[in-house]
């Protein structure tokens, strides 16, 4: 059982620059955990922090029941998958894999025994004897994960692994690479900026932002509760539509070119607030009614499976999303915000209220 | 391939003509000469010449001299090949772990390769001088009694020594590119493949070095061959008296100290056929192996 635990963890670069404040996280055992931000947000030092090849400035990490703060990569039973694959390009696909066991002294058919099995898991059995130079980008990738797999480690590390591929392939790999974790399963921490990976593929999300990690949950509470104005503009395509506004202290909140919206509960805070909606949540009427706004249709978006209305509601850009179903009357239409699709922000700190 | 179409078929030659005659001119012509005259006898004065055959070249295989110096020839060659690549090999390494980034420090570094070899060389030899030498110096301290061109192994220790050193630095900035060339995630892979950093060397950084390895060996094996002429006149003050030389100074010694212009030509054929033998073997060894990427 490997459960993984970043307790205080803080990274200064020699420069001075801190590239993650403190910061903790708990990590149980089977978990895909995934860290996403953007970049520059400290998720790809702190994956390499766990890794062994930065130097942690201050706190502990524990693999297992082992404190590993200061073993080598080699000795922290993990493995990595990297963004550019990392293969060794003067050996076989076979050797790749074989590399880190032979390393550690495994005997030659056990070793060949292993290779076999993961090459037969990843349908790369065919180009074992190839060099990685003979590889496309999906095979390569292939090649990457079984060098990860094959060594039976305690602890998966992705850093960026799909973002060489192209899109179709991207998706594919996505979809696998859950299977395989679910199959072996082995504790990962899979480390994107892309918010969809993000959202498809873990149990549990960390959302970095500026070395700080603004929110740990399931993709669920992610999307339905962001804890900050940044996780619920971050999190999800197209964005959270963000509004200004001020609480007035009995229920309602008074939005600028919008007038009062009623929202579900009271708040603590009086004065500035952000006011966020999903734009699958904004619901499109023929006439005016409680938390309702007429708005003016900018354009229409046809996505298939449904429409994206794009608007402005004063100078802030403003989308909703339509099913197919209801032609629209582009005269006289009403934006509805119902009160408990609302999410509230302080303005000046960021976080839900 | 582009192909161009050109309005007369003797444009193209044309072209070529200015190149192509420098060649002939000093490089086939010289050359052709050399052959020549391998076959003939000629007088120090330069008046008759006598057709021998292969008699220069029979004369010279069997002369113990030759045989001695081609035994040194070698000794010298590996021996400084070795070194330089060796110790350039290690001060890259050891280099490149405390430059990845620092590029101000590499460029100070490359400095290096822009002092001329001939200063590089005598200050080399004022290292090594018999009365003022810090290195003669620092040897008879030792109690070694060091005597530049006095003691024949005195002397070959020096004049390696200097070829080595003067070589080191072109070495070390090929060895330095191609460690830096090496991506730093594949290094990062074999670091949680393998715990032992000399084995990851070996194992990883090596074999991708190879490239770069095999280009400056057989630079090296050129250099030792024939660029340590100037070093070795240099050592030797042009009085080679009793010291060893190589096959490269021993042609000029004995066409231009012994007049012997026919077998000088005959060992100089036989350097050709060497140089001639290393490039065909440079060229297979290149286009088979060291290509990844």
């Amino acid at each position: 059982m490997t459960k993984v635990v970043i307790d205080k963890v803080r990274k200064v670069y020699p420069n001075g620059t801190e590239a993650l404040s403190p910061s903790s996280l708990d990590i149980a055992h089977g978990e895909f955990i995934v860290l996403v931000g953007p970049s520059g947000c400290g998720k790809s030092t702190l994956l390499r922090m766990i890794a062994g090849l930065e130097e942690i400035t201050d706190g502990t990490i524990s693999i297992g029941d082992r404190v590993v703060n200061d073993l080598d990569p080699a000795e922290r039973d993990i493995a990595m998958v990297f963004q550019n694959y990392a293969l060794y390009p003067h050996m076989s696909v076979y050797q790749n894999m074989a590399y880190g066991l032979k390393n550690r002294g495994r005997s030659k058919p056990d070793i060949e025994t292993a290779v076999s099995k993961a090459a037969k898991l990843l349908h790369i059995e065919e180009f074992l004897h190839r060099r990685p130079s003979q590889l496309s980008g999906g095979q390569r990738q292939r090649v990457a994960m079984g060098r990860a797999i094959v060594r039976d480690p305690s602890l998966f590390l992705f850093d960026e692994p799909l973002s060489n591929l192209d899109a179709k392939l991207r998706n594919q790999m996505r979809i696998e690479i859950r299977k395989l974790q679910r199959e072996l399963d082995v504790t990962s921490i899979y480390v994107t900026h892309d918010q969809i990976e993000a959202m498809t593929m873990a149990d549990k999300i960390a959302v970095l932002n500026t070395g700080r990690i603004e929110q740990i949950g399931t993709p669920s509470e992610i999307y339905h509760k962001p804890a900050s104005i940044f996780v619920a503009s971050f999190m999800g395509a197209p964005p959270m539509n963000i509004l200004d506004g001020k609480y007035n202290g009995n229920g309602g909140v008074e939005v600028a070119d919008l007038g009062q919206l009623t929202i579900d509960h009271a708040l603590k805070t009086t004065g500035k607030v952000q006011v966020g909606i999903r734009p699958e949540n904004v619901e499109i009427r023929t006439e005016a009614s409680q938390n309702t706004v007429a708005i003016k249709i900018d354009f229409l978006e046809e996505l298939g499976a449904g429409r994206l209305l794009h608007t402005m509601i004063g100078s802030t850009p403003f989308i909703a999303h339509l099913d197919n179903e209801h032609p629209i009357d582009s005269d006289n239409i009403f934006a509805h915000l119902p009160p408990q699709a609302l999410h509230l922000f302080d303005a000046e700190t960021g976080q839900r209220v | 391939m582009k192909k161009s179409q050109f309005r007369s078929p003797l444009y193209p030659y044309l072209l070529l003509l200015p190149q192509l005659s420098i060649v002939v001119i000093f490089f086939y012509w010289p050359a052709a000469e050399a052959i020549r005259s391998s076959f003939y006898l000629e007088d120090p004065f330069g008046f008759s010449s006598t057709f021998v055959g292969l008699d220069n070249f029979k004369d010279m295989v069997l002369r113990s001299d030759y045989v001695a110096t081609a035994r040194f020839t070698v000794i010298f060659s590996v021996l400084v090949t070795f070194f330089s690549l060796a110790t350039a090999l290690l001060l890259a390494v050891t280099a490149d772990r405390v430059l990845r980034g620092a590029s101000t420090y590499k460029t100070l570094l490359m400095w290096v390769y822009a002092i001329a070899p001939p200063v590089a060389g005598l200050i080399g030899i004022m290292l090594f001088d018999n009365l003022v030498g810090p290195i003669t110096e620092f040897f008879r301290t030792i109690g070694w009694d060091f005597k530049l061109g006095v003691n024949r192994f005195d002397t070959a220790f020096a004049m390696i020594t200097i070829s080595i050193w003067k070589q080191i630095p072109v070495n070390f900035i090929f060895f330095l590119s191609g460690l830096q060339g090496i991506p730093k995630s594949v290094q990062e892979a074999a670091s949680i493949d393998c715990k032992s950093t000399l084995r990851r060397f070996w194992t990883i950084t090596f074999p991708l070095l190879a490239p770069t390895g095999f280009f400056l060996l057989i630079i090296n094996i050129t250099y030792s061959l024939f660029d340590t002429f100037g070093v070795i006149d240099v050592v030797l003050k042009g009085e080679p008296g009793n010291n060893p030389v190589t096959l490269v100074y021993k042609v000029f010694l004995d066409g231009f100290r012994g007049n012997d212009l026919g077998g000088s030509s005959a060992q100089s054929v036989i350097l050709m056929v060497l140089v001639l033998i290393l490039t065909v073997f440079q060229f297979r060894m290149i286009e088979r192996r060291v290509h990844y990427s």
